[in-house]
């Protein structure tokens, strides 16, 4: 009798080993699917926007800048971005080409028009640094690329009759901030409109929520996105308005005489 | 004494109203609130606190950790891996960690040969492998001011790893209840101490590793020595008392009361400041002491003369409830008066020492009559009608005092004298190395990181409020900061001083193919905006450590090197009132650590005077109310200054500073000395009435209260002295203190007041037939016992 339970106990174990492994690669293979449909989002070759950016500080104090964004993509991303408010530092332009190459720093070029002087910027900047001063770091803000995060596949989530996949991500290309994130994706436009960030305590570190959801020229876009840093107890509020995708943007808008020329319409 | 035959006639029906009770309470300290921070020493709405407040919420938590790393060379490859991955490991395994300042963590900003800005690493795109490399390492990393002055000594044998930290949320405890500053500061201290680091040298400072390695330290000693002067207490009690019971009671009174106080405060929701427990405990137990010694003392004698039990606890009482009512009152007033310090843990130990003593007065008055009246009466063998020798000691003690006069009062005016000069010197201190010392791992590791030239000893910050929004990029408000800024660095102590004029100049400078000419504040007002707009999109939202998001708030932080109070406390004004002038129509204040310290060290002294006075006022006035004379009220005074002149003499000689322990000592010990001469004068009082004779009223006082004041003297002093063992400085001086104070109050009560006594005739004109000087010794014994037979009837009003 002893060891008939024996075998018994042994089975089930082995069977329930069976099936987490089994249900781990059923999560992983689905989640890598999730991630390839999110991948295939076309977000267009060109675009051109306008963003109003929200800081709001732990006193509740807010800043205010805007900003006018162009960006074409190709080998090398361009992206000019000039500052339209407050009024003293309007003018601000930022210019910068990535080169998408291991190794190949970016090339950027800064223009103050209180000095009237542009500056080479020579930098290697992180990733996982904050943009502008904002609660997102470079990588949130930019969508992921196929070869560095691996996407395990959680539920499906109905959210007032919206269909969500959860998936959990994890940065598998070198260093991150965070120790893995989850996402809620649209199950309808492959868009990510939810994302907590976990430290590498495990600790909940930021929030984002993505709203606004528009399709615009056959582009599924959010044009709103509110990220909390619930340590730092700081908030950003992005606010797209005016965007435009695919459209022509003629090369000599990413030159350092562009730059100088100053805001764009 | 109807209520001493009420007990005895209920003694079970008291002894189980109590125990109940006790239980009662007891059950109370399951909610018991512990704070165990240093950080919650001011009251609620004082005004610094406030102002410190209104900085911590604009620039967010001021607190941080400085590592400092001591090597021959910081720059070989291991050593630079290892500073990486310290850095690593406390940005990944330390909570509320912000950032981490280090050579391997922070950007160099400097202009390439093509003339373009780089922010790069230190080590990014370089390798590590050889000397040539290093060389290059070095060489950049000394081309960006702001990048090394802070983190790298120019022979590189020093590097900095500084850490600063996010808002520490308002209720949160980790596991062991330690608070978020508390909790970090363990974390940062076990990841020093790991051996991999060990080739670095680290010495760690800042208040969260400061005050886990001080709350861990004073927890553990605290506990220790408590169990020891507990021990001590017991043995020496045991050796006068010789009576299991006498001892279980004293004890068992000490231990309920000490129970019952945190049951009390737990109701009450008062908080409990761990770290300064120990002093009320130490009261407690010394106070039962004292009111047990002076119970048994009296209820021994009685059953050694007549053996009747119950007689004896009843006759026990009628000589000391009234010394005993009197000496509560008088200690609970002098410890209530700490309730005047505007300082929190000084108004905790006042509160929590009083309700103790007023918690042992009750046992001691109820609890302890009905338990010493359960028992047979001394069998006939027992029961002896003579003094012992202890006794005798006393009495020709009392024959040479009084005998002696001239000589004893001359030399005690002397000694006060000198003690009076030697209080002159007494210095207020509430420095790390004078209050806590080096013996404390974590005062040493802090100390080490002060002297070094990265670290500094404190830090304060001169807060500006500007009248507008935007004001603070105007270029005249920010000449007008490095303007101030260079003043404060005029002053000797200063160190290093930080605003964001070294960002805006340093951004200038780079902007223009680092000319020094540009190093400079522009003119222009949008080019400031400009360059502030950079710093802080380059920064992230580190910028707000130096101007707020309305850029109304300028923050200039000042590093200190050495500390004199004197000269910071002038430097703080002189900075207080230039920045006024500079910036009329602004708001200016000073927080931080430092102000903190000298906000507190004026609150302690100002508190010192206030309770010794307030103290001395109540005492003098009970001693005058209760004795019906002003003249006993004043003789009374005499032993009571001499604990705090001796103690405050001492002090000065030894130069142990007044700090917050030794601030709370005087008071205290005020309060313990004052029951000594109570139980003196009362029962000098008595004898006379029956004598009409000073020297016999008095040699009778000695053999009696007189013994009962040598024990408790003896068994405080013990008592005291444990705390002589502690590492932490402020503690083995209090111990040193309090052991000084209590023998002086008891050589006082001995050598000064029967003399004051006698010779200012205190209770009135002898009668004219008996008179010392033509008696023998053995008249005084036959008086005595003469006087034993009749037993003396104290009565006090």
């Amino acid at each position: 009798m002893k060891k008939y339970i024996l075998v018994l106990a042994v089975f089930v174990m082995v069977s329930m080993g069976f099936v987490t492994i089994n249900n781990e690669t059923e999560a992983e293979k689905k989640g890598k699917e999730i991630f390839e449909k999110v991948l295939a989002v076309n977000d267009g070759n060109t675009r051109k926007s306008s963003m109003t950016i929200i800081k709001i500080n732990r006193r509740g104090k807010k800043r205010v800048e805007k900003i006018v964004n162009l960006v074409k993509e190709g080998e090398v991303e361009k992206t000019l971005f000039f500052t339209t408010y407050p009024a003293d530092v309007r003018g601000v332009g930022f210019l910068s080409f990535d080169y998408h190459e291991d190794g190949k720093d970016d090339d950027r070029w800064l223009y103050l028009p209180a000095t009237k002087k542009t500056r080479r910027i020579s930098s290697a900047a992180s990733r996982n640094e904050y943009f502008l001063g904002t609660d997102f770091t470079y990588r949130d803000a930019e969508k992921p690329e196929a070869d560095e995060e691996k996407w395990i596949y959680v539920k499906d989530v109905n959210k007032e009759g919206v269909y969500y996949w959860e998936v959990e991500r994890y940065i598998t290309d070198g260093e991150s901030n965070y120790s893995k994130m989850v996402s809620l994706i649209d199950q309808s436009n492959h868009l990510i409109i939810e994302t907590q960030y976990f430290d590498k305590r495990g600790e909940l570190m930021k929030s984002a929520i993505a709203s606004g959801i528009k399709e615009i020229n056959g582009f599924w876009t959010a044009l709103e996105t509110h990220m909390i840093n619930h340590q730092k107890n700081h908030q950003t509020i992005l606010k797209t308005e005016n965007i435009e995708f695919d459209i022509e943007i003629d090369d000599h808008f990413f030159t350092v005489m562009a730059l100088e020329n100053g805001v764009i319409d | 004494m109807k209520y001493i035959n009420f007990i005895q006639k209920f003694r079970w029906l008291v002894i189980s109203f109590i125990l109940v009770l006790f239980v009662v309470i007891v059950s109370g300290m399951q909610h018991l609130k512990v704070n165990t921070s240093l950080d919650k020493w001011f009251k609620e709405g004082d005004p610094l606190k406030q102002a410190t407040e209104q900085f911590e919420d604009i620039f967010g938590n001021d607190q941080f950790v400085g590592i400092l790393v001591e090597t021959e060379d910081v720059f070989t490859a291991e050593n630079l891996k290892l500073i990486e991955e310290l850095g690593e490991e406390i940005k990944n395994g330390v909570p509320f960690v912000d950032e981490v300042y280090s050579i391997m963590e922070n950007e160099i900003t400097s202009l390439d040969a093509e003339g373009s800005i780089t922010i790069r690493s230190l080590t990014q795109g370089n390798s590590l492998n050889n000397k040539t490399d290093m060389n290059a390492l070095k060489e950049r990393a000394f081309i960006d001011d702001n990048f090394y002055d802070r983190l790298l000594t120019k022979d590189c044998k020093q590097s900095m790893v500084a850490i600063s930290f996010t808002p520490f949320p308002a209720n949160w405890t980790d596991d062991k209840q330690q608070t978020p500053s508390v909790a970090a500061g363990e974390l940062v201290s076990n990841i020093i101490k790991k051996n991999k680091y060990a080739s670095l040298n680290l010495n760690a400072t800042g208040l969260p590793v400061v005050n886990y390695q001080l709350l861990s330290v004073i927890g553990k000693e605290t506990k220790i020595m408590t169990m020891i002067s507990l021990l001590l207490s017991i043995l020496i009690t045991a050796f006068i008392l010789r009576s299991f019971r006498g001892v279980m009671m004293t004890f068992v009174t000490a231990i309920m009361a000490i129970l019952m106080m945190l049951g009390i405060l737990s109701f009450a929701q008062v908080q409990i400041e761990s770290t300064f427990l120990g002093m009320p405990i130490l009261v407690g137990i010394a106070i039962s002491i004292c009111y047990s010694i002076h119970v048994l003392t009296f209820f021994k004698r009685h059953m050694r003369f007549d053996g009747n039990r119950r007689e004896a606890v009843a006759k026990a009482f009628k000589d000391t409830y009234r010394s005993i009512i009197f000496t509560y009152l008088t200690t609970v007033a002098a410890l209530l008066t700490f309730l005047f310090v505007e300082i929190e843990f000084v108004r905790f130990v006042g509160l929590s020492s009083a309700l103790i003593v007023s918690l042992i007065f009750a046992l001691v008055m109820v609890f302890m009559p009905a338990v010493l009246s359960v028992g047979k009466n001394a069998s006939a063998k027992k029961v002896r009608q003579e003094e012992t020798k202890m006794s005798k000691r006393f009495e020709d003690l009392s024959n040479w005092v009084m005998g002696n006069g001239k000589l004893v009062l001359t030399t005690f005016s002397i000694v006060f004298v000198i003690m009076i000069y030697g209080m002159t010197k007494v210095e207020v201190s509430t420095d790390w190395e004078r209050t806590y010392g080096r013996k404390l791992e974590g005062i040493n590791m802090a100390l080490n990181v002060a002297e070094s030239d990265l670290g500094a000893l404190f830090s304060y910050e001169v807060l500006i409020e500007l009248p507008n929004m935007d004001d603070a990029k105007s270029p005249e408000n920010l000449k007008k900061l490095e303007a101030l800024g260079k003043e404060i660095l005029k002053f000797e102590d200063t160190k290093r001083i930080n605003s964001i004029v070294d960002y805006v100049k340093n951004f200038n400078k780079i902007l223009n193919n680092n000319d020094v000419a540009y190093d400079v504040i522009p003119d222009n007002r949008n080019e400031v905006a400009q360059l502030l707009y950079l710093y802080e999109t380059a920064g992230g939202t580190e910028a707000e450590d130096w101007v707020d998001y309305e850029y109304k708030y300028f923050r200039l932080n000042v590093e200190t090197d050495y500390y004199n109070t004197q000269v910071i406390k002038e430097n703080i004004a002189s900075i207080q009132e230039k920045a006024e002038a500079s910036f009329p129509g602004s708001k200016v204040s000073i927080v931080g650590s430092l102000p903190q310290a000298l906000k507190m060290q004026d609150y302690l002294v100002d508190g010192q005077i206030k309770t010794f006075a307030l103290s001395l006022i109540i005492i003098t006035m009970l001693l005058i109310i209760v004795f019906k004379s002003i003249k006993v009220g004043l003789i009374g005074l005499i032993p009571n200054i001499s604990p705090a002149v001796f103690v405050g003499g001492v002090m000065g000689y030894m130069g142990i500073p007044l700090d917050m322990v030794t601030i709370t000592l005087i008071p205290m010990l005020l309060g313990l000395a004052v029951d000594d001469t109570i139980h003196f004068i009362n029962h000098c009082k008595h004898a006379f009435e029956e004598t009409k004779n000073y020297n016999k009223a008095i040699s009778n006082t000695f053999k009696t209260v007189g013994l009962a004041l040598f024990f408790t003297t003896l068994i405080l002093s013990v008592n005291f002295s444990v705390n002589t063992t502690s590492s932490v400085k402020m503690l083995c001086n209090m111990g040193i203190m309090s052991v000084v104070g209590i023998i002086a109050a008891l050589l006082a009560d001995y050598f000064v007041l029967p003399i004051l006594l006698k010779n200012m005739k205190a209770f009135g004109e002898e009668s004219e037939e008996t008179d010392i000087n033509s008696e023998s010794a053995t008249g005084i014994k036959e008086h005595n016992k003469l006087v034993e037979e009749k037993e003396l009837e104290p009565e006090l009003v």
